[in-house]
C-alpha cells in the first residue's frame, strides 16, 4: 500500500453478463492528488470509477477508503459514505431542472441533514467561489452550459469532501469553456485539498492532473508520474 | 429518412416494446370500460322499451268493456321486502291487447311470470305469496322483462275485481314507450355517465403519453440522422395509431368476454341481461377507430409541440404557469347548476335537464382544470417550507409543472369529486329506507290496504283476515280525507287517544308514510256513524311469515283497493325512485371510477419519475438515501390531491345538492349525513392511492441505478 494512499484498491474485477469491465486492477490514490484515468470507450474506467465510490461493489477485490473496507458496507452505509465522504461532477444532465442554482447546490447538504437556511449560505458561498455570484436564483435552463457545470461543480464541493469523482466533467463543452471550468474546479481542489479522480479521454485534460493512469481492457496499462 | 431504420430505432429495444405494450394495455383497458358502460347506458334504454308495456296507461277508469278492450291495473305487491310489479287484466270481448312474448291474456285465475317469479313462488308456501295469483299458466320471456331478477306478475281475473283496483283503466293499445323514464332519470344516467367516463378518459391520456422522455430521446436520435420534423409527427402517428388500434380492439374483445361478469352487477331496478351489455358493431369499430385517430393526432401535436432539435438535443419546454382564471369553468359549471335550482319553478323541464347536465360536466371539468393552479399554489408554499430534501425536490417539481404533477392524480380528484356527490344525494334516501316509528306512525308490524268505497262489511274483513293477530278497520268518508277508530283500535295502532274520547279520528296519509314530517295526530270524533270501511290494518306477530300471511289473506278477499302494504313497503318504493337509481348507480360507477383512477395514478406515478430516472440515478450515486426518493414520491402525489381533493370532496357535496334541490324538489328530498359506504369509498381510494405510490416508488427505487448515469 503506498503511504499515504487514501483510496487502496487491489484485486478489483467486474463483470457485467458475458462482458469483464475490470480485470485485476490494483490502484492507490495518494491524500491531496489528483489523478487522472484515462483509457478508451468500454475499457472500464467508469466502472472502475463506480467501484472506487461505493457505487457498485466489485465481484472480487477491496477498495479501502481512508482504511475502511468500503466493499464490506451495505447499500445504505456507502450512500452514507458517499454523501458525508466524497462528491461527484458528470458529463450532463446531473441538476434538477426545477431547482434554482443554490438549490441543487444545497442539496447534498440537506440529504446530510443540514437546515435549509444554513445550506442555503453555504450554496451561495460555494457559487461565489466559482464565479457564479449572481446566479443563485437562476434555473438550469437559464444557465450556459460551463455555468451549469460550475454549479455541479459546487453541488460536488459544498460538502467539503475528501473525494472528488469527475467522470468527463468537460466532456460536454467546448474546449476554452472546458478549460475555465476545469481551472476553476481543480484550484478549488487543490485549496482546500481535495483527492480528485478525473475520468477523461482528452489528453489536454488529463494533464492537469498530478498522475495519470490508463486503463485498457479492465486492467490499469501504464501510468505516468507517481506509480500505481 | 428510411422507415425500417426509424422502426427499428423506435422499436429495436426491450423497454420500447414494453412501452407500447403499456400503452396498448392502457387503451385496451380505457375501450373496454367505455364500451361497457355505453353497453350499460343502452342496455337501460333498451330495458324501458322491452318494459315499457308492463307500464301503459289507459286513457279512461274502468267502465263496462266494448269490444277489443280489456281492463289492466297496475299495482306493486311485496314479498319479504322484494317488490313485485303486478298486472291485474280482465279482458273484454276480442281484446286487442294482449301480453307481449305471449300473445294472449291470462284466463280469470290464472297467471303469466317472470322465471325469477315462478322460481319464487315454488319455494314458497302458497298461503305466502302463491295463493294470491291463482294458477301459473306460463313464462313471460326475457323479451319484455327488464332482467333476470324481475319479479313480474300478469294475472287474470274477471272485470268486476279488476274494476276495484285503483288503478284500473282500459287498455286497447299498449306502448312502448310508456315506462318509468322521467327526464331526472335521465339527467341522472347522464350524470354518472359523465362522472365515469372522465377517469376513462384521463386513463387514456395517460397511458398514450407513457415514456414521452425517453421518446423524446429516440426522436432526438433520428433527427440527428436526418429525420425531418414532419417525418417524426407521421412516424409518431403511425407508431401511436397502430397501437391504440391495436389496443382498442383488444379492449373490444374484452368488453365483449366480461359481458356476463359485468351483468352481475345490479343495475337501478336489477341486473341487465349479459345481451343488454353488447354495443352495435357500428358503435365499437367507431369507439376503436376514434381512439386510433385521436391518439395518432395526439401523438403527431405533441411532437410538434416538444420540438425535438436537429442537433438532437430536446429541451424540454417549461410549463405555461396556471393562473387563477382556472377556476372560471368550475364556477361556471355550478352556477348553472344553481341557476336550475333556484329558478325550477320558473323554467322549463326542457331547460333544467341541459342547464344541470352542462353544470355537472362544466363543473367535473373544471375540477380537473382548476387542479394544477391549485398544484401550483400549494407547490409553491411547499417549495418555500420545506426543510429537507425530499421536500426541496418534490417542492420544486410541483412548482414547476403543475399540470403534469396534477395529472397523475387528476383521476382520483375526479373519481373523489363523483363520490361526494353520490354519497350526498344517496344520504337522502338513506332517510326514506328506514321507516320512522313512533306514536303517530301505523307499527312496523301491520300491513294496511285500502277498501272502494262500500266494497266490504267489517264482518267480511275480519273473516278474510283471520291469520292476523288483529285486524283494525278505519271508517271513512267517500273522499277518504280522513278516516276514524275506537279509542281502543287506536291504542292497538300506537295513535294517541284524548282524555276520554271513545272515537278519534285522523289523517290516514302521514299514518302510513315511511317518513313523514309530522306523525299522525288525532282529535275526538262522536262515532262511525255515516262512515264505511275504508282501511284495514292488520296487526301480525311481527315475523316476514305473519306479514305475508296477512298480506295474503287480505288480497285474496277480493276486499280491497290494491295490495296490502307496509310502511317498509312504501320505504322502498321511495328507494326505486329517481334518486334511489342514483344511489344504486353511484357506488358501482365511484369503484370503476376509483379502481381506474388508481391504475392511472400507478401509471402516471411511475413515468413521471421514470422520465427523471437520470438525475433522479445521480442524485441516488452522491448518496440519497431510497427513503428520500420515496418521500419524493409521496410528496408529489400528496401535494396535488391535498390541494384538490378537499375542494372536490365541497364540490361534490355542493353538487348533490343542487340535483336534490332540482330534481328532488318535489319528492321532498333532503340531504343528510353521508353513507357509511362513502367513508369506505374514500378508504379504498387513499389505499389505492397509497398503493399506486409504493408500487412506483419499488420501481423507480430499482430504476435508479448505475445504469442510468452513464453517458458513453
Amino acid at each position: 500500500m503506498t503511504e499515504n494512499a487514501i483510496i487502496t484498491a487491489r484485486g478489483l474485477r467486474k463483470s457485467f453478463g458475458p462482458t469483464e469491465a475490470l480485470r485485476g486492477v490494483d490502484l492507490d490514490v495518494r491524500r491531496g492528488e489528483v489523478l487522472a484515468v484515462m483509457g478508451p470507450s468500454g475499457s472500464g474506467k467508469s466502472t472502475l470509477l463506480h467501484c472506487l465510490a461505493g457505487v457498485v461493489v466489485p465481484d472480487e477485490g477491496t477498495v479501502r477508503v481512508a482504511g475502511r473496507d468500503v466493499t464490506a458496507l451495505d447499500e445504505a452505509a456507502r450512500s452514507r459514505l458517499r454523501l458525508a465522504e466524497f462528491g461527484f461532477v458528470f458529463q450532463f444532465g446531473q441538476l434538477l431542472p426545477e431547482l434554482t442554482a443554490a438549490d441543487n447546490v444545497a442539496l447534498p447538504l440537506l440529504l446530510a441533514g443540514t437546515p435549509r437556511g444554513r445550506a442555503r449560505t453555504a450554496a451561495h458561498a460555494a457559487l461565489a467561489r466559482l464565479d457564479l455570484a449572481g446566479a443563485e436564483r437562476r434555473y438550469p435552463t437559464e444557465l450556459s452550459g460551463g455555468q451549469a457545470q460550475r454549479v455541479a461543480i459546487a453541488r460536488a464541493l459544498v460538502t467539503r469532501p475528501k473525494v472528488l469523482f469527475a467522470d468527463e466533467p468537460t466532456g460536454s463543452l467546448d474546449s476554452l469553456a472546458a478549460e475555465h471550468v476545469l481551472t476553476a474546479m481543480l484550484d478549488l481542489v487543490r485549496e482546500d485539498g481535495t483527492t480528485v479522480v478525473l475520468i477523461t479521454h482528452d489528453p489536454r485534460t488529463a494533464a492537469h492532473a498530478d498522475r495519470e493512469v490508463i486503463v485498457r481492457d479492465g486492467r490499469i496499462g501504464a501510468s505516468s508520474g507517481m506509480v500505481a | 429518412m428510411n422507415l425500417s431504420a426509424a422502426r427499428l430505432a423506435l422499436l429495436g429495444s426491450r423497454s420500447s416494446l414494453g412501452r407500447l405494450l403499456g400503452i396498448g394495455a392502457g387503451v385496451a383497458l380505457g375501450v373496454a370500460a367505455f364500451l361497457l358502460l355505453w353497453g350499460a347506458g343502452d342496455g337501460l334504454a333498451d330495458r324501458v322499451h322491452r318494459t315499457g308495456w308492463l307500464y301503459t296507461w289507459g286513457v279512461e277508469g274502468p267502465r263496462p268493456l266494448t269490444q277489443g278492450e280489456s281492463l289492466w291495473a297496475l299495482t306493486t305487491d311485496y314479498h319479504e321486502g322484494d317488490a313485485i310489479v303486478r298486472r291485474d287484466i280482465a279482458a273484454g270481448p276480442g281484446a286487442t291487447a294482449t301480453v307481449p312474448g305471449v300473445g294472449a291474456l291470462p284466463e280469470p285465475g290464472a297467471y303469466y311470470a317472470s322465471q325469477a317469479f315462478a322460481d319464487l313462488v315454488a319455494k314458497t308456501p302458497p298461503a305466502e305469496l302463491g295463493d294470491r295469483y291463482g294458477v301459473f299458466a306460463g313464462t313471460l320471456p326475457p323479451s319484455v322483462l327488464s332482467g333476470p331478477d324481475a319479479l313480474v306478475v300478469v294475472k287474470g281475473s274477471e272485470p268486476d275485481a279488476v274494476a276495484r283496483l285503483d288503478t284500473a283503466n282500459v287498455i286497447t293499445d299498449l306502448q312502448e314507450d310508456a315506462a318509468q323514464s322521467s327526464s331526472s332519470y335521465r339527467t341522472i344516467m347522464l350524470i354518472g355517465g359523465i362522472a365515469v367516463f372522465f377517469p376513462v378518459l384521463l386513463l387514456v391520456g395517460i397511458a398514450t403519453s407513457l415514456g414521452a422522455a425517453a421518446r423524446a430521446e429516440s426522436f432526438a436520435t433520428l433527427r440527428l440522422i436526418g429525420a425531418t420534423p414532419g417525418a417524426l409527427a407521421r412516424l409518431a402517428a403511425w407508431e401511436m395509431g397502430a397501437v391504440a388500434l391495436a389496443g382498442g380492439v383488444l379492449g373490444t374483445l374484452l368488453a365483449w368476454a366480461l359481458r356476463p361478469v359485468a351483468a352481475l352487477v345490479p343495475l337501478g331496478d336489477g341486473r341487465l341481461y349479459a345481451a343488454d351489455l353488447a354495443v352495435s358493431p357500428v358503435t365499437a369499430a367507431l369507439t376503436v377507430v376514434a381512439v386510433a385517430v385521436i391518439a395518432a393526432g395526439a401523438a403527431a401535436w405533441r411532437i410538434h409541440r416538444t420540438g425535438v432539435g436537429p442537433l438532437g438535443a430536446t429541451r424540454q419546454r417549461r410549463e405555461r404557469v396556471p393562473t387563477a382564471w382556472r377556476a372560471l369553468p368550475l364556477v361556471g359549471g355550478l352556477a348553472a347548476m344553481a341557476a336550475a335550482t333556484l329558478w325550477t319553478d320558473a323554467l322549463p323541464d326542457s331547460a333544467i335537464q341541459p342547464l344541470l347536465l352542462g353544470g355537472f360536466g362544466l363543473t367535473t371539468a373544471g375540477i380537473a382544470i382548476v387542479g394544477p393552479w391549485l398544484t401550483l399554489c400549494a407547490g409553491r408554499l411547499l417549495e418555500r417550507r420545506a426543510r429537507g430534501a425530499a421536500g426541496v425536490i418534490a417542492g420544486g417539481r410541483v412548482r414547476a409543472t403543475p399540470s403534469a404533477t396534477f395529472r397523475s392524480v387528476s383521476g382520483m380528484v375526479v373519481a373523489v369529486f363523483t363520490v361526494s356527490v353520490f354519497a350526498g344525494a344517496a344520504s337522502s334516501v338513506d332517510r326514506i329506507t328506514t321507516p320512522d316509528t313512533g306514536p303517530g306512525l301505523s307499527p312496523l308490524n301491520s300491513v294496511f290496504a285500502y277498501i272502494p268505497d262500500g266494497a266490504a262489511t267489517p264482518e267480511a274483513l275480519r273473516a278474510a283476515a283471520s291469520g292476523a293477530q288483529r285486524l283494525v278497520v278505519a271508517y271513512g268518508p267517500p273522499e277518504r280525507d280522513f278516516v276514524a277508530v275506537s279509542a281502543a283500535d287506536a291504542r292497538a295502532l300506537g295513535l294517541p287517544v284524548p282524555d276520554g274520547a271513545r272515537f278519534v279520528r285522523f289523517n290516514p296519509m302521514p299514518f302510513t308514510e315511511a317518513a313523514p314530517e309530522e306523525p299522525a295526530t288525532t282529535e275526538p270524533t262522536p262515532g262511525l256513524r255515516g262512515l264505511d270501511p275504508a282501511m284495514a290494518f292488520a296487526l301480525t306477530d311481527g315475523t316476514q311469515t305473519g306479514q305475508e300471511l296477512a298480506r295474503t289473506a287480505l288480497d285474496t278477499s277480493g276486499l280491497t283497493a290494491g295490495p296490502a302494504l307496509s310502511r317498509a313497503d312504501l320505504a322502498d318504493l321511495g328507494l326505486r325512485g329517481t334518486i334511489g337509481n342514483l344511489a344504486k348507480l353511484a357506488y358501482l360507477g365511484v369503484f370503476v371510477a376509483i379502481l381506474i383512477a388508481g391504475v392511472s395514478l400507478a401509471v402516471s406515478t411511475a413515468a413521471a419519475m421514470l422520465d427523471r430516472r437520470r438525475v433522479l440515478g445521480l442524485m441516488r450515486l452522491m448518496g440519497m438515501a431510497p427513503k428520500v426518493l420515496r418521500r419524493v414520491i409521496a410528496y408529489e402525489t400528496a401535494v396535488p390531491l391535498a390541494s384538490v381533493v378537499l375542494l372536490s370532496a365541497a364540490a361534490g357535496f355542493g353538487v348533490a345538492w343542487l340535483i336534490l334541490e332540482g330534481l328532488g324538489k318535489k319528492e321532498g328530498l333532503t340531504m343528510g349525513a353521508p353513507d357509511p359506504v362513502f367513508f369506505l369509498t374514500l378508504g379504498v381510494g387513499l389505499a389505492l392511492t397509497a398503493a399506486a405510490t409504493a408500487a412506483a416508488a419499488s420501481l423507480v427505487t430499482g430504476r435508479t441505478g448505475l445504469a442510468t448515469t452513464r453517458f458513453e
